[in-house]
């Protein structure tokens, strides 16, 4: 019997969790002292505490305890690190991913780049800043607007626009801050791309040689560099043959080159100028939007990670992987839109997700859900299969409208119009399109919320009643009989 | 209340037992009519699904600035304008802290930079004028609510 330690708390614990069970495997989980509570701990058989889930050596001791066979990381934390991947494999304990070398040589942003331009894959131009002297000097060359990037973070964090000297200081000061939580900083800058679309390939690869693409995904609706829709295939790559050809070439050329031996994601960056792709950056593990490319191509990535961690071979050809549809991915979080998305706190007092045909929905919330602002709020991603994007779009707006997590503030309006913006729908965007259409947004919802919010003041429902809220506008409402209202009584409210 | 409201309420006719029928005015003049329905708790809207409860809570931007007098000066820490109070929203660390007792300030001068959710922030003067206490080091990490420094606006 194999056993599965997935190291890491919310969603993609389910989600690993279930092709884990249909492998037949026995399946541990950890936890932090403060998260025992965390539902993901119930999908595993056995769950052991550790000090922190980015502690190498308390999460290592825990997959001895459980006598595991393998390791899977998750997103985030550890799964990036690769002193954690060998720490496991020399205790003769799999690891689903790549092996450490090829973490280290592609996980680091300077280094991917600097293969990337061996194996003649189209990087920006680019140059290594020591301190600030070497950053203006380098920015000048290239020419603003750039990006000053850290070589080692992740999730959107350590990377800043600079768009003149000034800019320049200031963002290059904040980016090695913010790096060093991630180990020792390397600063480079790089051209900024306007209108750039963010698209990725998704890789699949053995201990053995064997490389295969699943086709892109397109991650270019973000706010604050994170991604929160995506969708597979590309809508820009999927009209153009030619395009496309080109980077699944690139992907398959820098993998092949880099002799990448795991499941993972290369990321580029297209721009529109040049109408050219540029590799940007490596994900050596599975990506929070993983699901999409699975709805179009039918492959279970996790299982080939973690059939591939344990050595196995490939068993997938390319001939055999082709594209039906479309799928498109929303990512709920628990965040104060109207408040410059900080983290939003509480417990979820209400939940209906959506169901029906042609949805997917990966998530860690159920009612009774303590939304901790520590961690990442990812609480749901909710994708919709169409025949077409047209159709997958409609499916997925309709499932956001039928979706209620109550009692914590989330992004739901937020999604909900992006997916019924004019921009969206004829997938006219780019990396900085939610960015330049946030205050048209966030008007949007504000002037709705004011509607609902008055409809329900106006409507007598019982329910009300009986509300425990500490909301005072609502008391001391005269309870009306149903009716027309006059407008003009409307102010009394 | 929000300034920014296009739309208005002209009134609601129940329809059917649970079905609302809302008729709204836009800036224009142009009127529409949109269904709202109660499920239990839920209240289904063309706009989305709503916990009831959820909705009665809502503080619009509109709200937030109009009548109170805290304002959100960074995703991360609120200003109270009459006790020129800054209080930690999250639990944060403290990076660095730009000035001290006394320093005269304009607005927008950076007052400290500070780190949470593995994202560094700037916390910008609102106004002109002196800090007259800081509470917090260099270092040192805060809890959500912590003050962290006094602020006199001229």
């Amino acid at each position: 019997m194999t056993i599965l330690l997935i190291a890491n708390r919310g969603e993609v614990v389910v989600r690993v969790a279930k092709t884990a069970r249909e492998l037949g495997w026995k399946i541990a989980t950890i936890y932090e002292p403060d998260d025992r509570q965390s539902p993901h701990i119930r999908v595993g058989d056995i769950a052991v505490e550790v000090d922190s889930y980015t502690s190498i050596d308390s999460v290592v001791e825990a997959a001895l305890r459980v006598g595991a066979d393998i390791v899977h990381p998750g997103y985030g934390f550890l799964s990036e690190n690769p002193e954690f991947a060998k720490k496991l494999l020399d205790l003769g304990i799999s690891w689903a991913g790549p092996s450490p070398e090829k973490m280290r040589l592609l996980g680091d942003k300077i280094e991917a780049r600097r293969l990337a331009e061996q194996a003649g894959v189209p990087v920006l131009p680019w140059c290594e800043a020591l301190d600030v002297g070497d950053a203006l000097r380098c920015a000048e060359d290239i020419g603003y607007p750039v990006v000053v990037k850290a070589s080692n973070t992740g999730g959107g964090r350590g990377q800043r626009i600079a768009r003149n000297g000034e800019e320049l200081v200031k963002a290059f000061q904040l980016v090695a801050l913010e790096a060093r939580g991630w180990g020792k900083p390397r600063i480079f800058v790089e051209k900024f791309v306007e209108n750039a679309r963010h698209v990725e390939v998704q890789i699949l690869a053995d201990r053995y040689g064997s490389v295969v693409h699943l086709y892109e995904r397109e991650c270019s609706v973000q706010r604050r560099r994170q991604k929160i829709v995506e969708e597979a295939p590309s809508p820009l790559t999927a009209r153009r043959k030619k395009l496309r050809s080109e980077l699944l070439d690139y992907a398959l050329k820098l993998s092949e080159y880099a002799g990448y031996d795991g499941i993972g994601t290369l990321e580029f960056i297209y721009d529109p100028k040049s109408d050219q792709f540029y590799f940007i950056e490596a994900n050596t593990r599975l990506q929070v939007e993983h699901g999409v490319t699975e709805m179009v191509t039918g492959v279970d990535i996790v299982k080939h990670q973690l059939l591939t961690g344990l050595e196995k071979p490939l068993s997938l050809r390319q001939s055999e992987i082709t594209v039906r549809g479309w799928a498109v991915e929303a990512r709920v979080y628990a965040e104060k839109v109207l408040s410059d998305f900080a983290p939003a706190e509480g417990v979820v007092t209400k939940l209906r997700m959506p169901s029906g045909p042609w949805l997917r929905v990966d998530s860690i919330v159920e009612e009774g859900y303590h939304v901790n602002p520590k961690y990442d709020t990812l609480l749901a991603k909710i994708i919709a299969w169409g025949s077409d994007r047209l159709e997958a779009v409609k499916r997925l707006e309709i499932a956001l409208k039928e979706t209620v997590i109550g009692g914590v503030e989330t992004n739901l309006d937020l999604l909900r119009e992006l997916l019924a913006s004019e921009e969206f729908v004829k997938a006219d965007y780019h990396t900085l399109f939610l960015e330049k259409t946030l205050d048209r947004i966030r008007r949007k919802i504000s002037e709705k919320l004011q509607i609902l919010k008055e409809i329900v003041s106006r409507i007598n429902m019982p329910q009300l009643l009986h509300m425990k809220t500490p909301n005072v506008r609502l008391q001391g409402i005269r309870w009306r009989t149903y009716g027309w209202l006059a407008a003009s009584t409307r102010s009394r409210y | 209340m929000g300034g920014s409201q296009r739309q208005r309420v002209l009134g609601i006719k129940r329809v059917s037992d649970n079905v609302y029928e809302v008729l709204l005015e836009d800036d224009s003049g142009k009127r529409y009519t949109v269904h709202v329905k109660v499920e239990g708790d839920i209240l289904e809207t063309p706009y989305g699904s709503y916990y009831l409860q959820d909705i009665s809570r809502i503080e619009t931007v509109g709200e937030a600035r109009g009548g109170r007098s805290v304002l959100g000066v960074s995703w991360a820490i609120d200003f109270d304008s009459s006790s020129g109070i800054f209080k930690a929203k999250l639990s944060l660390k403290i990076i660095d802290v730009k000035v001290g007792r006394g320093s005269r300030v304009a607005r927008d001068d950076t007052l400290l930079l500070f780190e949470t959710m593995k994202m560094v922030g700037e916390l910008k003067s609102p106004c002109e004028g002196i800090v007259e206490e800081v509470f917090v080091k260099p270092g040192e990490g805060v809890k959500s609510g912590s003050q962290l420094l006094k602020l006199k606006c001229k």
